[in-house]
């Protein structure tokens, strides 16, 4: 049973608390939460999983030196943790290529390991969709990533990013009106076209011709 | 299109045929382990006994040092303290901004720690201490870190091509709080400027001789274009013009387009010499 979010996010700040006030149990409870969406989140932007993995143990290895930096009233736990696993991909990948313009992490962080995506895509509508999205820059991908693959709300999303609440959802706005207006004239182009049932000519008689 | 079917075509771009990975086991041995070293010993006095407990060995090493020897105006003791904020940015990608062919003139604070002894001497507070030289990076963000209570500040730009790709902020300071250097960033800097920023604390660890008193002296230092030995005469001229009149050796060098210089510096009174190291990423001339 999926839990909803409002009740997640507040179980998982208790957790918090218990932890940073050394409740071992809790910090174990916090972690498995946490280390399935982690790991999901940075497999999905690299193509190793050694890799993956290396950076997801760094993330919790800063989570545990920083539990005193999380501010409950600038986000959720979770979008607090992805923030850390956000900066740490990038030291990772800045590390791995450190010639690479900053343009390839944004790159990474907005799309990821994605080459075979369009491919995974069945429905043509959203593979049309994402057709058009590439063509944003990365932040505005990721911001989509962010909420769309790993369900973060505007919110979390601008916590993760290090951006305004408000920033985020003037971007999200739009940009899915834009996406909205094209996928629309999209579908509208690719339906067929009616088939119509051509009347018969009538021919006025009198039915009371003599 | 109507919103339920749109938002479900979105949602559908990124659903994979794969679930989610499950972490491997030794990562939740491994954090565990780092976490019950930090927090368990919280919960008891016992923990003070653990000998993994970073805080309780310090704690423990001066009380047992100070018991042994009684007051001790001359025993060092080695504290671990938060001495500030270190924010790291990554800017967005500017096209048009403008690539920088001249050699970056750039603003250095060179650090002096002087140990003065006797009850008498009176250390400088850092407060107080006006912020001179040249501020080239953001001096609107750096009059207002100040106001909120950094005691020194210093700015790294990294470039890419010529072009700004982010910078290192480091505030010094434990009187200005995380929150307010998030806020003056994202008021000064400019949210859609930057990509990402962290901030993370400085830690060091300070050691003190009890009964002393320690002062420190900043001394900014312009440094340009100028080859390794025209390098070394200028940083010993501004020092000597800016009053310092103790013992510099300056060490300059240039290796793969990144210039190394390290200054070295003691005061006359004998006090420790402390080497400053600062890395200039820049083309070499």
């Amino acid at each position: 049973m999926k839990i909803p979010r409002q009740l997640r996010d507040a179980r998982q700040r208790l957790l918090w608390e218990l932890a940073r006030n050394g409740h071992a149990r809790a910090f174990r409870q916090l972690y498995r939460e946490l280390s399935v969406p982690i790991l999901h989140y940075v497999t999905s932007r690299l193509r190793s999983r050694t890799d993956a993995e290396d950076v997801t143990s760094d993330v919790f290895h800063k989570l545990v030196t920083s539990m005193g930096k999380y501010d409950p009233e600038r986000g959720s736990v979770q979008a607090w943790v992805m923030a850390l696993a956000r900066n740490t991909l990038i030291d990772h990948v800045r590390r791995a290529r450190p010639t690479e313009p900053i343009v390839h992490v944004a790159d990474v962080l907005a799309d990821g390991a994605r080459d075979a995506l369009e491919q995974l895509i069945e429905q043509e509508d959203a593979r049309f969709a994402y057709g058009i999205l590439r063509r944003y820059p990365p932040e505005v991908r990721e911001m989509f990533s962010l909420h769309f693959a790993h369900g973060l709300t505007y919110r979390d999303v601008a916590t993760t990013m290090g951006l305004s609440e408000a920033a985020v959802k003037q971007r999200f706005a739009r940009t899915l009106r834009e996406l909205r207006l094209e996928l629309g004239a999209h579908k509208r182009a690719a339906a067929p076209e009616p088939r119509g049932i051509v009347p018969s000519p009538r021919t006025h008689e009198s039915p009371h011709t003599t | 299109m109507r919103s339920r079917s749109f938002r479900n075509t979105l949602r559908s771009m990124y659903s994979r045929r794969d679930a989610a990975p499950e972490p491997p086991q030794e990562l939740e041995a491994d954090v565990m382990t780092r976490y019950e070293a930090l927090y368990s010993h919280g919960r008891s006095w016992i923990g003070l006994l653990n000998p993994h407990n970073r805080i309780a060995r310090y704690a423990l090493g001066s009380l047992g040092v100070l018991a042994l020897t009684g007051v001790a105006c001359e025993m060092p003791t080695s504290t671990p303290v938060e001495l500030g904020q270190h924010v790291t940015m990554q800017f967005a990608p500017a096209e048009d901004a403008p690539a920088e062919d001249a050699p970056a003139q750039v603003s250095l604070q060179i650090e002096v720690e002087v140990v003065q002894s006797g009850d008498g001497a009176e250390a400088t507070p850092l407060r107080e201490m006006p912020f001179e030289g040249r501020q080239i990076f953001e001096p609107e963000l750096q009059s207002a870190l100040a106001a909120a209570g950094a005691d020194k500040i210093e700015f790294r730009m990294r470039r890419v091509d010529g072009r700004p790709s982010g910078m290192d902020v480091f505030v010094w300071g434990q009187h200005i709080a995380p929150g307010d250097i998030e806020r003056l960033i994202e008021q000064y800097v400019g949210e859609e400027r930057i990509l990402s920023y962290d901030i993370q604390p400085l830690t060091g660890t300070v050691s003190e001789t009890l009964g002393k008193r320690i002062g420190r002296r900043l001394f900014d230092i312009e440094v340009g274009g100028e080859t390794a030995e025209q390098l070394r005469a200028s940083i010993l001229a501004q020092l000597a013009e800016q009053g310092f009149d103790g013992d510099a050796v300056v060490d300059v060098q240039d290796d793969g387009g990144v210039r190394k210089i390290t200054v070295e510096a003691g005061t006359s009174d004998g006090s420790r010499k402390v080497a400053n190291e600062v890395i200039i990423e820049r083309p070499e001339n």
